[in-house]
């Protein structure tokens, strides 16, 4: 009788341990799947600004200033290969794209562009998916830590590959308005 | 009440509901659909005794009908229950969107929709769902699907029409927060119940009906529980909806606020839901708590019509989610506004 309830009792742990072990992988795995989700609204950015660059120089060929600054701080969204890279790649790329956008004031030929509408509108868009990528990211990384850090989670890890993973964190020039000065 | 643990919980729940309506809905066509074959004969065996001819040469036979149970029957009105559980399934979020009338939002004017969409559903982690809208002037919009993969959000043209892009965003969100929240499964199967039993009671009224005076005690019997599934089953049906409904509205604005990060958008929103009197032109019982805001008129509200109205009524009081709103935003609990200007729509 007691080696019927011994074996039950272990049985029914064994199924919970096992329950909150998939539970912690689940975690990681949308934890990834959150960073591949901004991985791709990046590059889609990227793919979006030489041709914004193409357009803009038809109008504004001696902005060369602010189009090699446009397309190193691209660049360097692209090279990123880690969630503090990435993130502090955001800043100076936030800051040029706002200094190209602002040349259309300058030049209204540029502003009445249709081909510059679509492009503006459609990083613009993509500028705010990749914002609320990077909150489900952070939202699932937090998550994520939680539980591992806290019992029985913080024991289940020892069993796994269960590392701590980097937020996704805005640096003060990303979170502020971008200024605009000529 | 918007913390992780209560949100997990909302979770739980509705995968349990889900699961407690599919097997009351089973247990109930199982049991009605066997009703329906023992009536006509499927369970009754015939016993007769040995044929005996009497003084004037007519043939006579003793007979006994019995009941006996039939395996092959079983299983088959198994098959058949099931076999409908899994067509309704399958097809009633689709059949949800035809009956509201929705149209995919195709065009190059619900650019700035589907844009939003696919934001929230970026902010939830969950595949981007389509797109519907529905032509008419009543601003209101509802989530359908039986999983986040298999999901749509519709809203109506006066919708569009009304909230600026902001308040739009609130709206959208609170409807993935349905997605999300796994509320659409629950309401799928609960227009499935509610019609199943509606179907079934009708079959049985009709029955009973039309073999009046064949085999009047059996057709008595399936009429009987004809008008009984009616009297009872069908105000459960909605009473369970309606408490089903009360809680995920809540819960789904909370999602709403965590998604956008601001209550400013779905609480503006709603405010502008309230002050407006259109009702929706073509509205349904069997999906009034799809919306989110009743598309049903609501009678008086003193008395016991009034009473039990807001017992059956599929929505908490407009007025009790936008005063947590407010109170979330540091605004007055009773009082309304600031509003986005409808000019800014975000319909082009």
């Amino acid at each position: 009788m007691v080696a019927v309830i011994i074996v039950v009792v272990v049985a029914l742990l064994g199924l919970l341990l096992v329950g909150a072990y998939n539970g912690i992988v689940r975690m990681r795995n949308q934890v990834d799947n959150g960073w591949s989700q901004i991985d791709v609204q990046i590059k889609r950015r990227a793919d979006l600004i030489p041709n914004l660059v193409e357009t803009v120089k038809g109008y504004a060929a001696h902005e060369s200033g602010t189009f090699e600054a446009v397309v190193a701080a691209r660049n360097a969204t692209v090279a990123a290969n880690s969630p503090a890279q990435a993130a502090a790649a955001e800043g100076p790329i936030a800051a040029a794209l706002g200094k190209i956008f602002a040349l259309a004031e300058a030049y209204p030929d540029l502003k009445a562009d249709a081909n510059f509408r679509q492009l503006q509108s459609e990083i613009t868009a993509t500028e705010d998916r990749i914002a609320y990528a990077r909150q489900f990211y952070n939202d699932s990384v937090t998550r994520y830590h939680n539980k591992i850090d806290t019992f029985p989670g913080v024991v289940i890890v020892k069993v796994g590959n269960f590392p701590h993973r980097e937020l996704f964190e805005a640096d003060d020039t990303d979170r502020a308005v971008p200024k605009v000065e000529f | 009440m918007a913390d992780a643990a209560s949100f997990i919980d909302h979770k739980r729940s509705n995968k349990r509901a889900s699961f407690v309506i599919l097997a009351g809905v089973f247990g109930l066509l199982f049991l009605v659909a066997n009703l329906i074959v023992g009536v006509f004969g499927g369970y009754s065996k015939q016993e007769c005794g040995v044929a005996t001819r009497d003084i004037y040469g007519r043939i006579s036979q003793d007979c006994q009908s019995s009941f006996s149970f039939n395996g092959v029957v079983l299983i088959m009105t198994v098959l058949f229950v099931l076999g409908y559980l899994l067509l309704a399934w399958l097809f009633s979020a689709s059949a949800a969107l035809s009956m509201a009338k929705a149209r995919p939002a195709d065009g190059a004017e619900f650019s700035e929709l589907r844009n939003i969409v696919e934001q929230m559903a970026i902010a939830a982690g969950i595949p981007v769902p389509a797109v519907f809208v529905v032509d008419d002037p009543a601003p209101n919009a509802f989530a359908t699907g039986r999983n986040p993969k298999h999901a749509a959000i519709t809203v109506t043209t006066g919708l569009l029409a009304a909230m600026s892009p902001r308040e739009l965003r609130g709206v959208i969100a609170h409807e993935t927060g349905h997605i999300v929240n796994r509320d659409i499964a629950v309401t799928t199967l609960a227009v499935l119940a509610v019609g199943a039993i509606a179907l079934l009671a009708q079959i049985g009224i009709r029955i009973g009906f039309f073999s009046g005076g064949r085999r009047n005690e059996a057709a008595g019997a399936m009429m009987l529980v004809g008008i009984v599934l009616y009297l009872i089953a069908v105000p459960a049906g909605m009473l369970m909806r309606a408490a089903l409904s009360r809680k995920r509205e809540g819960m789904a604005d909370a999602t709403a606020v965590e998604l956008t990060r601001e209550p400013g958008g779905i609480r503006s929103a709603l405010e502008k839901l309230e002050a407006d009197t259109t009702v929706i032109s073509q509205p349904s019982a069997a999906t009034a708590h799809l919306w989110i805001e009743s598309p049903l008129e609501r009678g008086g509200s003193e008395g016991i019509q009034g009473a039990f109205g807001r017992l059956m009524d599929t929505h908490p009081p407009l007025a009790e989610r936008i005063a947590i709103l407010r109170a979330i935003e540091g605004l007055d609990p009773e009082g309304r506004g600031p509003n986005d200007s409808p000019s800014s729509s975000a319909f082009s």
